[in-house]
């Protein structure tokens, strides 16, 4: 082992309110947040919406520290793309500096991308946070399940990107794994390895060869199990329960509260 | 009974074949343990026994269905767990792994709960149904493995290398409760490992090497070997060299036994 | 003054050319403090230093690393990360990477492959067609192939069958002298074949004072989780029984000791 795998934002086991609501209603939920981040006006429509957010973070509140840290690079991002944005979007000019004009729609622009684009992570980031890559299939499956008439394979593709995703964590630690044991003999695998092919053969055969094995080994554990044989069940029948009801009640009321500032008394 | 009459395979058409011309039979109620080296093809043995792979010659049986024809009848009776927990874990929470083959055969959620609770019981891992199964040690991570098998309610059970990541201490107690399974149940154990002291604990052995049975037989007397014993790579548990070495120097102990036995053999308290 | 020093859990150090073993349970953290030593993560407490000197202190800012060349890792199931097309490629990774002449990389290649007993005609062969003992050779002639100053081991010998396991340490050897060894391992059989022994416990180091006092120290071992070799689990077994026996250091000199002892203790 090297040191903690670095779980980034998969499944952590809890037993949070978010964690205890219904798989169906986290992911119906996290599309309401998104249409919710998508519509609101600036400012009052989108404080609406971060109160949402907010709300929704309290459930899993012990979960809120790690989701910062492992957030915030991603701020440092945002703020490169706002920048961008405030330069090359044409308008009225705000101020210049040399030959480089910041705008004032351009502005506006980054301010609400900036906030759009952060609400959308951090609650998707709250639902792979509190349910199990599994449980995301099922109600995915649940949710789309009208594609089968259609004659698309709809469970086996969600269950292979789910199953894709449980094994992250896994796959970040055999890279690791790779990069120590190959700097452990010499290589240096800084940027100047990009351009060294046997460098780049060092770091690539390994892993894929590991990856390779593994996804072989749990095809076949997975065979063995009789997995895609006849239909499913599940240990956890799924019903909705009052904490479901709760929720998808202050959900509604958010985000009536959302559309009519933004569109009525605040467009 | 399974049965593997004169089966021959090979991995890719032009490999040398990874078993060949071999018969192995395992019994409802007996343990039998499969040895031998790296790569003489004991996985392989496993694979044509849970009819994940279908002999290119012979014929492999589990109580009469052909693995060529009815190889999901023969998976629903055998259970097979893999060497490597880590790459046959497919949920991140404990008890919805060991649901997990259960799910796979349609039961209902009142006997997937039972099946569940049961098989946890059996390896003791009661109390962490909601555990997040990929931060679990490698041996607790092994058990997880045999318990969503075991939930899977097999006839026969294939274990591979059972023990391979646990402390001396939590093996021997985890071959108990195997043990205890099967006299509940009567299934059939097959069991493949390097450990002699594991295949000791066999009803029966089979050694192999080179793709072939080279031996067959009762523990005491393939064991008995100690040129069999080289020849089939067994990791000799030190107790055992040990037990022989004071029986050379003339000391009244006998052979293959643990420590506590020898001690007392040699100062009975 | 020793070649390697780590200031940090309570200290380790080892001399040119010395081999010291560091003695842990699974779970004890070694893995984590041969990554310290071989200078691929920053230790949380005190520094690594080679020979007097914090070398990744030394890093100049436009510089990726300052990781010296001459302290090699060979990581645990080492065999996993062979990748070249032939055996000799893949012992030459290293030295090539350091952008040694080719004349010198073949020298270093042939007298590393010849030092873990693997001949001339392995050397076009894939790496991937040998047994996992014979890779596990190969990965260890990889490092060696760097001429380390020092080379840490991180359970070298796990995971082989007892075969390979006992081929292993007979190519370890000869390696005495050569490079100062750091080798961790959870065998105390092991460690006692190395010149001094620290004990790892929750990540903390005490030195063993003398080899021969480490096998005889049951209570202490017991304590960090180690198994006792067989012999001495027996001689506990007995001395608790009230069979009286002289404190020996080997497991050879221990089971005779147990036969003397029994006979005198029969021989009325």
């Amino acid at each position: 082992m090297l040191g903690s795998t670095p779980r980034f934002l998969s499944y952590q086991a809890g037993e949070s309110i978010l964690h205890r609501l219904d798989a169906r209603t986290k992911l119906l939920g996290t599309a309401v947040v998104v249409a919710d981040a998508l519509i609101a006006s600036i400012p009052a429509g989108m404080a609406v919406a971060y109160a949402l957010g907010l709300l929704i973070g309290l459930g899993a509140i012990h979960l809120l520290p790690a989701l910062w840290r492992t957030l915030r690079p991603l701020l440092v991002l945002i703020a490169l793309f706002g920048v961008l944005i405030v330069i090359i979007t044409p308008g009225h000019a705000l101020f210049r500096v040399g030959f480089i004009v910041a705008s004032r729609p351009g502005l506006d622009l980054a301010i609400q991308l900036g906030l759009q684009s952060f609400l959308i992570i951090y609650t998707s980031s709250l639902l792979t946070l509190t349910t199990p890559p599994l449980a995301i299939a099922g109600a995915l499956d649940w949710t789309l399940g009208f594609l089968r008439h259609l004659r698309f394979p709809v469970q086996d593709v969600i269950a292979m990107v789910a199953i894709g995703l449980t094994f992250v964590p896994l796959l970040i630690e055999e890279t690791r794994k790779v990069i120590v044991a190959q700097r452990a003999r010499g290589a240096d695998l800084g940027m100047n390895a990009m351009l060294d092919e046997n460098a780049m053969a060092a770091l690539l055969i390994p892993l894929l060869l590991a990856n390779l094995r593994r996804g072989e080994e749990l095809a076949e554990s997975m065979d063995a199990r009789l997995y895609g044989v006849g239909e499913r069940t599940s240990l956890h029948e799924r019903h909705f329960r009052r904490d479901d009801l709760l929720a998808a009640t202050v959900l509604a009321v958010f985000t009536a509260t959302d559309v009519v500032i933004s569109f009525w008394l605040h467009p | 009974m399974i049965a593997i009459e004169d089966a021959t395979y090979r991995y890719g058409p032009g490999d040398e074949p990874a078993v060949r011309d071999v018969s192995v039979s395992v019994a409802p109620g007996e343990m039998v343990g499969i040895v031998g080296p790296n790569g003489s093809g004991k996985s392989t043995l496993s694979r044509l026994m849970k009819g994940l792979i279908v002999p290119e010659a012979g014929r492999v049986t589990v109580d009469g269905r052909d693995t060529r024809d009815d190889a999901l009848g023969v998976r629903r009776l055998v259970g097979l767990v893999f060497q490597n927990p880590d790459s046959q874990i497919v949920n991140s929470v404990v008890e919805d792994e060991v649901a997990f083959g259960p799910e796979n055969l349609g039961l209902p959620a009142s006997e997937i709960r039972r099946r569940v609770d049961q098989a946890l019981d059996t390896v003791g891992l009661r109390g962490r149904e909601r555990a997040e199964s990929h931060a679990q040690s490698m041996a607790d991570k092994q058990r997880i493995a045999l318990a969503a098998v075991l939930a899977m309610e097999p006839r026969y059970l294939i274990l591979d290398e059972p023990t391979a990541w646990m402390e001396p201490a939590k093996r021997t107690h985890l071959l108990e409760r195997i043990r205890e399974w099967q006299q509940e149940t009567g299934g059939g154990l097959v069991v493949v490992t390097h450990r002699m002291d594991e295949a000791r604990a066999c009803d029966r052995l089979y050694g192999m090497l080179h793709g072939r049975v080279d031996v067959e037989g009762f523990p005491d007397r393939v064991l008995g070997d100690a040129e069999v014993r080289r020849r089939l790579a067994l990791d000799v548990p030190e107790a055992y060299a040990l037990a022989e070495s004071l029986r050379a120097a003339g000391l009244p102990v006998q052979p293959g036994q643990s420590v506590d036995v020898l001690a007392e053999e040699l100062c009975p308290s | 003054m020793p070649i390697l020093e780590h200031t940090g859990r309570q200290g380790l150090d080892v001399g040119p050319g010395e081999i010291v073993s560091v003695l842990g349970a699974p779970g004890s953290g070694k893995t984590e403090l041969a990554l310290e030593l071989a200078f691929l993560k920053v230790p949380s407490h005190g520094e690594v230093l080679l020979r007097g000197i914090n070398p990744l202190a030394q890093r100049r800012f436009f510089q990726l690393s300052s990781r010296p060349h001459d302290v090699t890792l060979l990581v645990q199931n080492a065999e996993d990360q062979l990748f070249a097309r032939t055996v000799y490629d893949d012992v030459a990774f290293g030295p090539r990477h350091l952008g040694v002449a080719e004349d010198e990389v073949e020298r270093r290649v042939i007298a590393a492959l010849e030092a873990v007993g693997l001949g001339v005609g392995v050397r076009a062969r894939s790496p991937f067609a040998l047994s996992g003992g014979e890779r596990r050779r190969v990965a260890l002639a990889g490092v060696l192939a760097m001429e380390p100053v020092v080379l840490v081991l991180d359970e070298p010998t796990a995971n082989l069958d007892p075969q390979a396991r006992n081929e292993f340490l007979r190519f370890l050897a000869p390696l005495r002298g050569k490079s100062a060894i750091v080798w961790l391992t959870d065998s105390a059989r092991e460690a006692t074949l190395a010149d001094r022994i620290y004990l790892l416990q929750n990540g903390m180091l005490q030195p063993v004072p003398a080899r021969e006092a480490l096998l005889t120290d049951w209570r202490r071992l017991a304590e960090a989780g180690i198994e006792l070799p067989a012999v001495f689990q027996l001689a506990r077994a007995l001395d608790e029984r009230g069979l009286i026996l002289p404190p020996e250091g080997t497991p050879e000199a221990m089971r005779q000791a147990i036969i003397n002892a029994w006979c005198e203790s029969h021989a009325g």
